[in-house]
């Protein structure tokens, strides 16, 4: 198998995008070592043996340029925009990173010791503490659940070593998209960017992409305690069914008529009429696997139970009544009309393009996407819901002030709900 | 008319009859239209006790009209698939589309409508009081950075309107009145007072004629001036700590610093790239990268009608010292006083700047907002492409200049946030 390519012009744009993509995430890191993949692309960022970081900065910066490394759940990438005048120096520099990174020690244990800063720093940010919080407990703490960036303790057991292994694994142009967009034509760009990929070899090991296990049963509750607050944030869901598999249109279309727009049934009921929250949305994650389908809202303190009693009865008569006709004439009308928006520029094209190969959706599922949506009857939308949304069996993550707060929580979910604690800080989240 | 250059496209600028400014840029290439209208009303307007009202107006707009029932403005937005929001800031507010090309004559219509026949309720003020009262509880009072930056200004600025946050203090908010909204209304909301953005496959004459229809009847008001407040010269260091449960010290400083129609705010843009840009800039090296202090640095000066602030953010590491953040500030300010950028590093912000301006004109909707502030903020559009010929423009002696005129360390405010003991 060769290295994927895409290619998306933009005359005039005055500036090309490239990407190198890898079949690799945050889930496929070993078992207490969160968060290698992202720090072995960190490692990679840090220049080649002919160039130390600082200089690789400098010249990326001097080229005008951005270059950025990341890694999600079930892919990584190096991404760099550049202005057209500079492109064919900046190919070169994004290509070393990967054919020949220095990956030398020291820039080692500086990049292992930044992202140990950024974890910790992270704990400022409540919905990112509730959205860790949600995932980790519903995937069971299992490596679905996993922030890319790992956590303390697995970046602290992460040596140069397991890096090196890493970018030998991501070496291989089984593995690997490469893909440009903008102001340069498909000869240029190839020459550039995908033809010297060609000393790769084919494989080094295919990663596994399992299904996520069964998720728990029952209401499972995770207070993410942190003082002060007064407000909450709140994540609810499930898993929800990735794109091909049954009742995956079904859901996203009931999915934007329930909570995907301001004039959604969520937003309709928990702000315009309450005024406890200032959003409430709900969306389907669209993921190699099956994945989540969560409601995110933020009421003030006061008005959490209220709120999560709200939207837990919301789910029920979803599930039980489904949507409207009304609401999904509106929905399918929201999702075709927006569907431009997928592909409004060279970089968005690109995009779709690099998804659909990376995480196999199927191979019309954007260019399908509106025909689909149209094609969702309200019996299809029905059964979606009836089958798709689990009132009974939730994950609900919040942080708030646990002591003034949880009493509220429990009460408004009910007698049978798992009710666990954790601090804020805690590194397990 | 006028007829102004954007990058590879041209602007045409129409004034209605009745002082409605109306830009068009015509891009047959783009799939989407974008669509945008500003008013020239942001807190700047607002006065002491009134604070937070042109925010909380602008949630007021997706209400009822008086041919709309409540709720029905975005459902026929959204029902087509539109992108929609608004924002509100020191110096404007604006309401912005995002839509397949053909609905464009129904978002004139739609955004006429709410511009003149807006019906204001006790009962929807009183909700919305609430929604902007969690708003700020999300922005402000449960985020450090929110929390900081208000602080921080309400510091810097004592008599000018900048010091007050333009989602208004809570007492504030709660206590606006439905005359308060409607007087706001009736004041500020005039089509001498706005102006209309649209990009897009768009043929301008049948746009003109779409806007006349939609708001050319409208009558034009008399606009009060803006408060005439001037912020004396600050000539002492500020300092404030905030305690906070979070688990690493931030550091702030910011120093008073010119309007963006100002000739020197291009050399401070230059400056600030020479020092925050991307990795390689002097304080990210010596604060993040090799002096390991701050997981985070941000700065650069504020873009604004008035003067506003330059301002320096450090999210420092666990157990770094805000001295430490300091002296680093200090050390490279000093820098950069004494002796000029090297040649190397005004590459990098001329090259820095054409991506940052290409980039900004990537989308529709990118193209509107950039036509839309401008207009706005500085009143004209053409300062745009003049304003990137600046900063290419801008030379080594120019930033050293900069440094020493306005980033002075006596003058400078500092507020200095803590982890409680608590966290």
């Amino acid at each position: 198998m060769d290295v994927r390519w895409f290619h998306e012009p933009g005359p005039g744009l005055g500036f090309v995008d490239l990407v190198l993509a890898f079949d690799a995430g945050a889930a496929s890191d070993p078992e207490g070592r969160e968060g290698l993949t992202l720090l072995t692309l960190r490692l990679m960022r840090c220049g080649t043996a002919r160039q130390t970081r600082a200089e690789l900065d400098a010249e990326v910066e001097r080229l005008g340029a951005h270059l950025e490394v990341g890694a999600g759940l079930h892919r990584a990438s190096i991404r760099g925009r550049v202005i057209r005048e500079n492109l064919e120096p900046f190919a070169r520099l994004m290509l070393g990173l990967l054919l020949e990174p220095a990956l030398r020690e020291d820039d080692f244990a500086q990049a292992q010791r930044l992202l140990l800063a950024e974890v910790t720093a992270k704990r400022d940010d409540d919905q990112e503490l509730a959205g860790r919080a949600f995932r980790r407990a519903l995937f069971g703490g299992g490596r679905h659940g996993r922030p890319s960036s790992g956590t303390v303790a697995s970046l602290q057991r992460v040596t140069r070593d397991d890096c090196v292994r890493r970018h030998r694994e991501l070496c291989a142009r089984e593995a690997l998209v490469a893909a440009v967009a903008g102001d340069v034509a498909e000869d240029e760009a190839r020459r550039l960017l995908l033809e010297p990929l060609a000393v790769l070899p084919e494989r080094t090991g295919a990663t596994r992409f399992d299904e996520p296990p069964a998720p728990p049963r029952g209401v499972r509750v995770v207070l993410v305690d942190k003082p002060e607050r007064t407000q909450a944030q709140i994540y609810l869901g499930h898993l929800g069914p990735k794109p091909g598999r049954e009742h995956h249109d079904g859901l996203l279309v009931s999915s934007v008529a329930f909570g995907g727009t301001f004039s959604g049934r969520l937003m309709q009921e928990v702000r315009v009429k309450r005024g406890w929250s200032y959003g409430a949305y709900s969306r389907l994650t669209r993921s190699r696997t099956d994945d989540a389908w969560h409601v995110w809202t933020f009421p003030a303190a006061k008005d959490l139970g209220p709120c999560l009693q709200l939207v837990h009865g919301m789910l029920r008569d979803l599930r039980r009544d489904g949507v409207t006709a009304e609401e999904l004439a509106f929905a399918q009308g929201y999702l075709v009309g927006s569907s431009v928006f997928l592909i409004d520029t060279p970089a968005d094209r690109l995009e779709r393009r690099i998804e659909v190969a990376m995480l196999d959706f199927p191979a019309d599922y954007y260019a399908g996407l509106r025909g689909r949506v149209e094609a969702v009857t309200l019996e299809r939308a029905h059964a979606a819901t009836g089958a798709c949304i689990h009132p009974d069996d939730l994950v609900v993550a919040v942080v708030c002030t646990a002591r003034a707060s949880g009493d509220d929580v429990r009460r408004a979910l009910g007698d049978g709900a798992v009710v666990d604690t954790v601090a804020f800080d805690d590194d397990t989240l | 008319m006028r007829r102004i250059p954007l990058g590879r496209h041209t602007v045409r600028l129409e004034t209605l009859d009745n002082g409605l400014e109306v830009l068009i840029l015509a891009d047959p290439d783009s799939p989407v239209t974008a669509f945008h209208t500003w008013f020239k009303v942001g807190s700047r307007h607002e006065r002491p006790g009134k604070t937070g009202l042109a925010h909380l107006f602008e949630h007021l707009m997706f209400g009822e009209t008086e041919n709309l029932a409540h709720g029905e403005f975005d459902r026929r937005i959204e029902s087509v698939g539109a992108s929609m929001n608004a924002a509100t800031w020191l110096d404007w507010t604006y309401y912005h589309e995002t839509f397949l090309p053909e609905h464009l004559p129904m978002m004139a219509e739609l955004e006429a409508e709410r511009m003149a026949r807006l019906t204001l309720e006790e009962e929807q003020v009183r909700r919305e009081k609430e929604v902007v009262a969690n708003e700020r509880r999300f922005r402000v009072e449960n985020s450090v950075e929110g929390a900081a930056s208000e602080r921080l200004w309400k510091e810097a600025f004592r008599v000018h309107p900048y010091g007050h946050p333009t989602i208004g203090w809570m007492d504030d908010i709660l206590g606006f009145t439905v005359e308060d909204c409607r007087t706001f209304y009736r004041t500020y909301y005039a089509p001498n007072n706005a102006a209309l953005v649209v990009v897009g496959p768009v043929d301008e004459g049948r746009a003109l004629d779409l806007f006349r229809r939609t708001h050319g009847w409208m009558k034009p008001q008399e606009i009060p001036p803006p408060p005439a407040a001037v912020e004396p010269p600050q000539e002492e260091e500020r300092r404030q700590r905030l305690p906070w449960p979070t688990p690493t010290r931030k550091t702030c400083v910011a120093w008073r610093s010119p309007e963006l129609a100002h000739p020197d705010h291009a050399a401070l843009v230059v400056l600030a790239q020479v020092l925050f840009g991307g990795r390689s800039g002097r304080l990210q090296r010596r604060l993040v990268h090799d002096g390991e202090i701050a997981t985070d640095l941000q700065g650069g000066p504020g873009s604004f009608h008035d003067p506003s602030l330059f301002e320096i953010w450090a999210d420092l590491r666990e157990g770094r010292t805000h001295e430490e953040a300091l002296a680093a500030i200090d050390a490279e300010l000093a820098r950069l006083a004494d002796a000029p950028p090297e040649p190397a590093e005004l590459e990098t912000a001329r090259n820095q700047v054409l991506l940052g301006f290409r980039s900004a004109l990537e989308t529709a909707a990118g193209r509107a907002d950039r036509l839309g502030f401008f207009h706005v903020t500085v009143g004209d559009v053409g300062a745009i492409e003049r304003r990137q010929q600046a900063l290419l423009a801008v030379s080594a002696q120019d930033v050293r200049a900069a440094a020493r005129r306005y980033l002075v360390p006596a003058t400078r405010n500092v507020l200095l946030v803590d982890p409680t003991e608590a966290a």
